[in-house]
């Protein structure tokens, strides 16, 4: 079941230049909310009402973090256009209105190795899913490019959950100099295994990892984002192409069918 | 507050419009969508479409702008997998559908016809968004004709006619259409509009121009439905940028025997139940009847 719930907000704090991170408290909280909160998995994203400056369509969000007991989820965004310059001008006591919890959800193994590939802002996706994998006992390999130190935030606070961290920014102020997709070619490279993979960030860093994915046989699960207009399936906006099991490639709805898909199905320039 | 246009009793006024509802299914995760006076499908084409490449959205000051390309399952598979779930709603199901010649129209009218779970049709002869099938039918009066006789010829449930507002004067569309035996007239599809990415020095959208709606076009639909009023006798369905009660109280009142909620649905799914919910009280606050508020304006 998806809601449309009233949330206050509770800190809107700058973590870089760019990103900041919204806590929202559920306006009148009761223990059914507990319960439609605790639905609220790995990869499940919200569409925020961006209501001031006349602003029309909601902004999607991944949920970065859910609190089921206290009625409180955050988001982690990037400013990058109308929406997110307004959203960062919200401040304690405003009421934001949220729709969730939206899209599918990342599939979890459990002890198994796994690679989990955060390119800038995809890290807001896979704050929940690191802790996650690692209460199943998972070894995680946490790889994470960004523009520049500044902007890799969580860094510090994910890596005591992954067994090794590997770092990129393109400016090379920390970690490698480049693209994230080359240590982890490297490391794939050097210690091949059957890894389960999972991706978040620009979408041609996700068509990256599909083809890495593909060439290595590796299952993958990539977390897509585009522009929405209602992020719940009725106006097939937000489309990419995908081909499953052999028939030709059809568009699918990242908001309804994904936002996360296996990197075997994703195809790239359609 | 029920109403009856053609052969049909609505509930209420308030339908959702093509395009902006799925085909229902999607809806049911936020309300029973039996509260709505009619559900209306996206358009459905005699063959399956899967609608044009991204981008297929661009926000505009108080609208946006779309490109999807009438991506449908196709008539067979409309028939087979999607009416079954609508024919568990309780509530009118008007069929939206669109053709690439008068025949193909016929066609999805007679196909669909037989089957009583439907209980009219919406045709969409104004999509500006599809180059495939040229010129849009919608800007020539003969085609508006023809297409609109040869489904009444098909079919004797409900016909309504969905006008394009890219035309210069949708008022005389919408009297062709009475002449032409339609049930009623549904205004305004969306605005032909674009954008230009101005890094790539190139149109946004791969078929250049896509469609406005939004509450950007409101003023632009209520002038419409308040200047075809006046010219025809039919009931017309008021569409375009409604997206508060007052908003549809100005439909109402330029002269809409029904609404339809369109782009709003994507920003509140629950829009159209709040109008609802709000006319019945302001109608029995005001002491007047739906009729009696219809056209008010004039």
């Amino acid at each position: 079941m998806k809601k449309k719930i009233d949330f206050t907000v509770i800190d809107n704090e700058q973590k870089c230049s760019s990103i900041y991170k919204m806590q929202l408290a559920m306006n009148n909280f009761s223990e059914d909310d507990k319960a439609f909160l605790m639905g609220i998995n790995p990869g499940h994203f919200c569409q925020v009402e961006v209501a001031r400056s006349g602003i029309l369509l909601r902004r999607p969000f991944t949920v970065f973090e859910c609190i089921p007991e206290e009625g409180v989820i955050d988001i982690l965004y990037k400013v990058s256009g109308k929406g997110t310059e307004a959203l960062k001008r919200y401040s304690k006591g405003d009421v934001v209105n949220v729709i969730l919890p939206l899209g599918n959800c990342f599939p979890i193994v459990s002890e198994k190795k796994v690679v989990i590939v955060a390119g800038g802002i995809g890290v807001a996706t896979m704050n929940r899913l690191v802790r996650t994998l690692k209460q199943l006992n998972n070894t995680i390999y946490f790889f994470y490019g960004a523009a520049n130190k500044e902007s890799l935030v969580y860094k510090d606070s994910l890596a005591p959950f992954c067994d090794e961290v590997f770092v990129s920014t393109d400016d090379g102020s920390e970690g490698y100099e480049g693209f994230i997709t080359d240590p982890l070619k490297t490391f794939l490279d050097e210690k091949p295994d059957s890894y389960v993979v999972y991706g978040c960030g620009p979408t041609p860093l996700l068509y990256m990892l599909s083809d890495i994915s593909k060439i290595r046989k590796l299952e993958s699960y990539l977390s897509f984002e585009t522009v929405m207009a209602c992020g719940f399936g009725i106006c097939a906006g937000c489309v990419i192409s995908v081909c499953d099991g052999g028939e030709a490639p059809k568009y699918v709805r990242v908001c309804k069918e994904g936002t996360i898909f296996k990197g075997a199905e994703v195809i790239h320039g359609h | 507050m029920d109403i009856r246009i053609g052969n049909v009793i609505f509930k209420n006024p308030v339908m959702v419009a093509s395009g902006t509802f799925g085909y229902g299914e999607e809806m049911t995760d936020f309300y029973d969508i039996s509260k709505l006076g009619a559900v209306i499908t996206k358009t459905i084409t005699v063959e399956p479409r899967q609608g044009n490449p991204p981008p297929r959205l661009f926000e505009t000051p108080s609208g946006m702008l779309n490109s999807i390309g009438l991506a449908n399952v196709g008539l067979e598979r409309f028939i087979n997998e999607k009416l079954p779930f609508l024919a568990m709603i309780n509530t009118r199901k008007i069929v939206n559908v669109a053709g690439f010649s008068p025949n193909e129209f016929a066609t999805l009218i007679k196909e669909l016809d037989v089957y009583n779970e439907i209980d009219g049709f919406e045709v969409n002869i104004s999509c500006p968004n599809v180059k495939k099938g040229g010129v849009s039918f919608a800007n020539d009066p003969d085609a508006v004709f023809e297409i609109t006789s040869m489904c009444r010829a098909k079919t004797k449930k409900l016909l309504i006619v969905k006008l394009s507002p890219n035309v210069g004067d949708i008022a005389s569309m919408a009297k062709i259409v009475e002449n032409a035996g339609g049930d009623a007239v549904s205004m305004i599809n969306t605005l032909v509009g674009m954008s230009i990415d101005t890094k790539k020095c190139k149109p946004v959208f791969y078929n250049e121009v896509a469609g406005l709606s939004g509450p950007a076009i409101r003023p632009v639909a209520l002038a419409s439905v308040y200047k075809s009023y006046k010219k025809v006798k039919i009931p017309i369905i008021g569409i375009g940028g409604i997206d508060s009660f007052n908003t549809a109280l100005e439909f109402f009142m330029a002269g809409a025997s029904m609404i339809q909620i369109g782009t709003q649905n994507f920003i509140d799914p629950y829009k159209p139940v709040e109008i609802i919910d709000n006319l019945d009280v302001y109608l029995q606050k005001q002491k007047i009847s739906l009729k009696e508020l219809i056209g008010k304006a004039h």
